[in-house]
């Protein structure tokens, strides 16, 4: 037998025709397959695809939270005082003048603030010769306050820090613990309509001089530093004053 | 995109593509290699499907995708073969109409065949049917089945000779019958 022979002889066998139903049982199985694979990939994918989103969501949200709040609070800080965890009973715009020798006086400062436990915090302030920091302090006074509402401590605060004024109300006047023995009684001054104390502390040959109000908390309503000259009578270096009280709470 | 990564992303239309290009070809080494239809059927559809799923080893970069479909229906195929013993009924003779006399004897023939075919060795069987009935080349043959040129080549030549000698002393027999 030689080669074509046996080709011929091989060719006898032919295989049958391929069945009909192959094409639908493949087809079948590839949309099975592919339902499996889609419900496969969803389930092993389903953990960290969702925590992912859920994580980048949750930022995005806390991210517009935060920029939406410093927005609002530094274009209007009196919202901040509907704060939900430090009670605010009143705010208080204030100024801070320095006395130059040229005769000039300049506002150094504005701000709006609010007592709690002794503390002054800062709702915002701003600086009248200096955009650039009131722009910067546009941004972290808002950090402050609601660092302050979430910790009870301010940014830089190290928590044992006492703030000044540390001028608390006892009975009609104030009273500053291991400072005075009783407490200081208003007399006839008054500042924005509230009585106040006036505490004069000398500080080597200079002296400062505070007006607290007893209704406000003993809130420093006013403040000077003096030095003095040398006909001997003091001049004016410093103030701080309040311009306006709010009340929020009673 | 080409058609497999196309039909892995779930486009069914390239599925259908791939499987009207390949599946004549594997189905007949499947049907010749299990000698049965519904297991040739089988073969060939876990070998597509197989080839959509991720784990797939299938790599254009190593071999060709006729290639590889081969090697896969090969290896289907024994496994199919080995789970279900040595005798295991086929289909081997059965594609034709026995009641008609003109056909008597090209089933017989067809029947002698395949039966020797079937009692090749394993290695000579495969490479006899890649290349007599696929027309694949020894090179191929060689990625189908993951040997050197030169083993299809002598196992080609030890098969056919093999064959030469056992179909010969059949058509002697039929001669003799006649």
């Amino acid at each position: 037998m030689n080669d074509t022979e046996l080709d011929e002889i091989l060719n006898q066998w032919a295989a049958p025709p391929v069945p009909a139903s192959l094409r639908s049982r493949v087809r079948a199985g590839f949309v099975s397959q592919t339902k499996q694979e889609t419900r496969r990939r969803r389930r092993f994918s389903f953990s960290p695809e969702l925590f992912s989103s859920l994580v980048k969501g949750l930022a995005g949200i806390a991210a517009t939270a935060v920029v939406c709040f410093l927005v609002v609070v530094a274009a209007f800080p009196q919202m901040s005082f509907v704060s939900p965890f430090v009670p605010i009973r009143f705010t208080v715009d204030d100024e801070y003048i320095d006395y130059p020798n040229d005769g000039h006086p300049r506002v150094r400062m504005r701000q709006t603030v609010f007592q709690h436990n002794g503390r002054v915090i800062t709702l915002a302030s701003s600086f009248p010769d200096s955009p650039l920091e009131t722009a910067v302090r546009r941004l972290t006074d808002p950090v402050n306050f609601t660092w302050y509402q979430l910790t009870g401590r301010q940014l830089g605060d190290d928590g044992r820090k006492i703030i000044w004024p540390a001028w608390t109300r006892e009975g009609d006047g104030c009273i500053f613990p291991g400072r005075t023995a009783r407490p200081l009684m208003p007399g006839h001054e008054t500042v924005l309509n509230y009585t106040v104390v006036r505490v004069v502390t000398p500080v080597g040959k200079d002296r400062a001089t505070e007006w607290l109000a007893p209704d406000l908390d003993c809130f420093r309503m006013r403040s000077t530093f003096e030095m003095p000259s040398s006909d001997g009578n003091f001049y004016l270096v410093s103030e701080q004053r309040a311009l306006k009280v709010t009340v929020v709470s009673r | 995109m080409d058609l497999v990564e196309a039909a892995r992303n779930g486009r069914e239309a390239d599925l259908l593509r791939l499987f009207d290009e390949h599946h004549a070809p594997l189905f007949r080494f499947a049907f010749r290699l299990t000698g049965s239809v519904s297991d040739a059927e089988d073969v060939v559809q876990e070998c597509f499907l197989g080839l959509l799923r991720p784990q797939s080893s299938y790599d254009p970069a190593r071999a060709p995708l006729r290639t590889y479909l081969f090697g896969v229906v090969r290896n289907l195929s024994l496994k199919l073969r080995m789970a279900r013993g040595p005798d295991c009924d086929s289909d081997f003779v059965a594609q034709s109409d026995p009641s008609q006399e003109s056909h008597l004897l090209q089933v017989e023939l067809a029947e002698t065949v395949s039966l020797a075919i079937s009692q090749l060795p394993e290695g000579q069987r495969e490479v006899l049917l890649l290349a007599h009935y696929e027309y694949l080349s020894l090179a191929e043959i060689a990625s189908v089945l993951e040997v050197e040129v030169t083993t299809v080549k002598s196992r080609l030549q030890r098969a056919r000779a093999q064959l030469k000698l056992t179909l010969s002393n059949h058509a002697q027999g039929a001669e003799r019958r006649r």
